[in-house]
C-alpha cells in the first residue's frame, strides 16, 4: 500500500467516525503499533524478546514500512536522477501526512491511540495527535528519524514544542525545549511504555496498560468516557509562545562541542541545529507568538533541506540497503 | 614598574576547607553563608580593626546568581554583621575572579584611596553548576567560525591544549596523581591547618516519627578532594570526557566543589593604627587574553606580564599556585614557561583539592601566604587560565 493510501485511509476513518461513531480507535491486532499501513508482523520468536534500544530501532527501521521518512526516501530512489520531480511529490506527501495528522488532532470525535510494540516515526506522530494514547507497558515508542539523517515532520517536533510551551507556563521555555531535543536529536525510543512517558512522548493523560489483551478495551472505554464527559475538539491554538534563537544558539552551543569532541560528524552537527530550528520555531525572538501552521512549515522546510543532501541521502540509502545506521 | 603610592599589605588570609559539588560537605552551605564565615574570620583574627573601618568588600564569584546572586558580597558582608555602612561588590573574571577581588583590593589602597579593604571569593558548584543555571549564547556566536570557540566547554579547550603542546595522556595522569599525593601529605602534615576556618555545618533532615526537624551538626575541617587511594593505573582508566579520542578524563581536570576565602588589606597607616602584623605584601598582578579555544595557556601570558610589572624573574618566584584546571594546560603553561615542577604547587593544586571557580583565587591566596611563611619563602604568584581565554597572574611578597 502506497503511504498516501494510508494516509488517505486514516483521513477518511476520521470523517466516518465523526459522521456515524462515538470516536477513533487506531489499533493494530498484533504489534507492533500501526497507523494503517502493511506493515509486516512482528516475526516469530521475536516476541518477549528484549532487545537493545539500538537494535529495535535498527530492525524496526529496516521493517520500515511507518516511517514517513523511509516511505519518503524509497519513493524518491536515491540519487535518482528524477530526484527533483521526486521531492516535489514528496514535499506533497509530507503535507498530506501533516493534514492527517492535525485532522486526528482537531477531530470532532475523540481519537485513541492504542499502542502496543512498536511505534517509532510515523507511528509516533500519529500517537502524539491522538486525543489520548493508551499504551501496553511493552511499546517502544520513539521519534527516529534522525537516524537517517531527516527530522520529524508530521507534527511531532510541533507538538514537542507546543508541550514545552505548555510546560514552561511563561517560565523558562528553553529549559523544556533543551530536553525535547536532546529526545529528538538523539532519536530516543522508550524503552518501555514508561520510559516513553519521561520522555515525553507519551502525556501524564495517556494510560498505560500492563497486559495488551486490555488495550482494546481500555481504548474504547477512553471513547465513552471522553465522549460522556461531553468531547469537543480542541480549540486551534493560535498564540504558541516560542522559544526562539536564543534557545537555538544555545543549544548549538552543545552540539558545537559534541562535534568538536569526535562525538558528532558535521551533517549530524546540521540535522541537531535544524531539529533547534524547527523546535524554537525559527529565528524569532524569544515569546513570539505563532500558530500550529507556522511550525508545521518549519518541519516541511528543514526536512525537505535535510532530504536534498547527498549525505542524508547516504544514510537513507544505506539504510534500505543494510538495515544499519551510517554515520557520515 | 608599579607606579603605587603605597603598599598594600596583606593582614589575614584564609579560606573554608573545600567540598566537592553537587553531593559533597558543603553540599547544603549557602555561599552567601560561607562568604559571611570567612569575613567574620579574618576580622576576628584582627581584632583591633573596627568593622566599619572596612572601606569596601570586593568578592568574586565566577556564577554570580541563585543562591550566589543578588550581589552576594553586600549580603555577605551584612551577614558577616558589618555595618551597614561598609559596602560591597562582586566582581567576575571566572576562575580569576578571587585573585582579581584581591588585586582590585589592593589597588584601592595602592592609590591612597582606602585603608582596610577585604577582598575574597565564593562559589557553590552544588548550588550553582558550572555554566550557571541558565545558559543562554548569542546568536551570533555561530555565524562566524572564529567565533565559535566561545561557545567551547572548558574540556574541549583542554583537548585542543593538549594536542598542541603534545601533552600525552600519561603525562596528564601522572601530573594528577602528584597532585593527590602532595594534597593528601599536606593534610596529613598540617599544612593548611593556619589557612582553613573550619566550617561548622547545620544538617537538617526529617524525623518522620516524631514529625519534627532533626538537626545535626558536624563540623568541616580538611579539604574533600583528595584521594589517597588514586594512582597513575587508576587514573588511566579512566575514559575521556570530551573528546572521543582524546586524552582530558574527570581525573586529570580540576574537581567541582564549594568554597570561600577571605582577605584582610591594609595600608601602611593602618597597621601602625591597629598594631597589627602583616603576613605579606600585594606586589602586582597581571591579566592577558589568548584565544578561546586554548584558554588553558593563559598563564603563559599573564605571568611574564606580572613579573616585568614586579620587576622580578621567573627564578625569584619561590611558590606557584598554578591552579590545575586541566593537568593538560598545566603541563603546558611548565613547559612552555619552564617552571620548576616542585616550585608549583608543593601542596597539590585543584585536581585534588578542587576548584570552587570564583572562590579559587582568594583561597589559593590564603595558601600561598600561610605556605611562604611557614617555609621562610618570599614570593609567590596565583596564577590561572581563565575561561573564554584569558590568564591572570597576581605576585605576593611573605615577611
Amino acid at each position: 500500500m502506497r503511504s498516501a493510501d494510508v494516509l488517505d485511509g486514516v483521513q477518511r476513518a476520521v470523517e466516518e467516525a465523526e459522521r456515524n461513531y462515538m470516536g477513533l480507535v487506531i489499533w493494530q491486532t498484533e504489534p507492533p503499533f500501526s497507523v494503517g499501513a502493511n506493515l509486516r508482523k512482528t516475526q516469530p520468536g521475536e516476541r518477549g524478546r528484549k532487545p537493545s534500544a539500538f537494535s529495535r530501532l535498527v530492525r524496526s527501521v529496516r521493517r520500515e514500512a511507518e516511517s514517513l521518512a523511509l516511505k519518503a526516501a524509497r519513493q524518491i530512489g536515491v540519487a535518482d536522477q528524477l530526484m527533483a520531480g521526486r521531492l516535489a511529490e514528496v514535499e506533497q506527501m509530507l503535507g498530506q501526512f501533516q493534514e492527517t495528522t492535525q485532522a486526528l488532532k482537531y477531530s470532532t470525535v475523540p481519537t485513541v491511540a492504542a499502542v502496543d510494540g512498536l511505534a517509532l516515526g510515523g507511528g509516533c506522530d500519529f500517537i502524539m495527535h491522538c486525543d489520548r494514547a493508551v499504551a501496553s507497558l511493552e511499546s517502544y515508542i520513539g521519534l527516529v528519524e534522525v537516524g537517517v539523517g531527516l527530522l520529524p515532520a508530521g507534527g511531532g517536533c510541533k507538538e514537542f514544542a507546543m508541550r514545552a510551551a505548555a510546560e514552561a507556563k511563561g517560565g523558562d521555555l528553553g529549559h523544556f525545549i533543551q530536553g525535547y531535543f536532546r529526545t529528538v536529536a538523539m532519536a530516543e525510543v522508550g524503552r518501555s511504555a514508561q520510559h516513553a512517558r519521561e520522555l515525553g512522548y507519551l502525556r501524564p493523560t495517556d494510560i498505560i496498560v500492563p497486559n495488551r489483551y486490555e488495550l482494546l478495551h481500555v481504548a474504547k472505554t477512553q471513547i465513552r468516557a471522553l465522549h460522556e464527559a461531553g468531547y469537543r475538539a480542541p480549540l486551534p491554538e493560535k498564540a504558541i509562545p516560542v522559544a526562539g534563537r536564543n534557545t537555538i544558539a544555545t543549544i548549538e552551543a552543545y552540539i558545537v562541542n559534541m562535534r568538536a569532541g569526535g562525538h558528532i560528524s558535521e551533517h549530524d552537527y546540521l540535522i541537531g541545529s535544524k531539529v533547534a530550528t524547527v523546535l524554537c520555531g525559527g529565528d524569532l525572538d524569544g515569546g513570539s507568538l505563532v500558530d500550529e501552521a507556522w511550525f508545521l512549515a518549519l518541519e516541511r522546510r528543514h526536512f525537505m533541506e535535510l532530504i536534498a543532501t547527498g549525505k542524508t541521502q547516504a544514510r537513507i540509502e544505506h539504510m534500505l540497503k543494510t538495515g544499519k545506521p551510517l554515520r557520515n | 614598574m608599579s607606579k603605587q603610592l603605597q603598599d598594600a599589605y596583606i593582614v589575614a588570609a584564609t579560606r573554608t576547607p573545600v567540598g566537592k559539588a553537587p553531593r559533597g560537605m558543603l553540599r547544603n552551605v549557602r555561599p552567601d553563608d560561607m562568604l559571611a564565615h570567612v569575613v567574620k574570620s579574618v576580622m576576628a583574627q584582627c581584632p583591633s580593626v573596627e568593622r566599619d573601618a572596612v572601606e569596601d568588600v570586593i568578592i568574586g564569584c565566577a556564577m554570580p546568581e541563585a543562591e550566589q546572586g543578588l550581589n552576594v558580597a553586600r549580603i555577605g558582608l551584612l551577614l558577616a554583621g558589618l555595618p551597614d555602612r561598609v559596602p560591597g561588590m562582586t566582581i567576575n573574571r571566572f576562575c580569576s575572579s578571587g585573585v582579581q577581588a584581591v588585586a582590585l583590593a589592593a589597588d584601592r589602597i595602592r592609590l591612597g584611596e582606602a585603608d582596610v579593604m577585604i577582598a575574597g571569593g565564593t562559589e557553590s558548584m552544588s548550588m550553582v553548576p558550572m555554566s550557571g543555571n541558565k545558559p543562554s549564547f548569542n546568536p551570533a556566536i555561530f555565524e562566524k567560525d572564529e567565533n565559535v570557540a566561545i561557545a567551547y566547554g572548558m574540556g574541549i579547550t583542554a583537548e585542543r591544549v593538549a594536542t598542541q603542546w603534545k601533552v600525552s595522556r600519561e603525562a596528564q595522569d601522572l601530573f594528577a596523581a602528584e597532585s593527590h599525593r602532595r594534597a593528601v601529605h599536606a593534610i596529613d602534615t598540617g599544612e593548611f591547618r593556619d589557612e582553613i576556618t573550619p566550617y561548622g555545618v547545620t544538617d537538617r533532615v526529617p524525623d518522620l516519627e516524631g514529625q519534627e526537624v532533626k538537626k545535626r551538626q558536624r563540623e568541616a575541617a580538611v579539604d574533600e578532594g583528595p584521594r589517597r587511594d588514586t594512582s597513575p593505573e587508576a587514573l588511566a582508566k579512566l575514559k575521556p570526557v570530551f573528546a572521543v579520542k582524546g586524552t582530558v578524563t574527570a581525573g586529570n581536570s580540576s574537581q567541582t566543589s564549594d568554597g570561600a576565602g577571605a582577605v584582610l588589606l591594609m595600608s601602611e597607616a593602618a597597621v601602625k593604627r591597629y598594631g597589627v602584623e602583616p603576613i605579606g605584601r600585594f606586589v602586582s598582578y597581571a591579566v592577558a587574553g589568548v584565544p578561546p579555544e586554548i584558554m588553558g595557556i593563559g598563564p603563559i601570558k599573564a605571568i611574564p606580564k606580572a613579573l616585568a610589572v614586579a620587576g622580578l624573574r621567573e627564578q625569584d618566584i619561590d611558590w606557584y599556585e598554578l591552579n590545575e584546571a586541566f593537568a593538560a594546560q598545566a603541563l603546558a603553561v611548565i613547559a612552555e614557561l619552564g617552571l620548576d615542577r616542585e616550585r608549583v604547587n608543593p601542596l597539590g593544586g585543584a585536581i585534588a583539592l578542587g576548584h570552587p571557580l570564583g572562590a579559587t583565587g582568594a583561597i589559593r591566596t590564603a595558601t600561598l601566604m600561610h605556605g611562604l611563611r611557614r617555609r621562610k619563602k618570599k614570593y609567590g604568584m596565583v596564577t590561572m587560565c581563565v575561561g573564554t581565554g584569558m590568564g591572570a597572574a597576581g605576585i605576593f611578597e611573605a615577611f
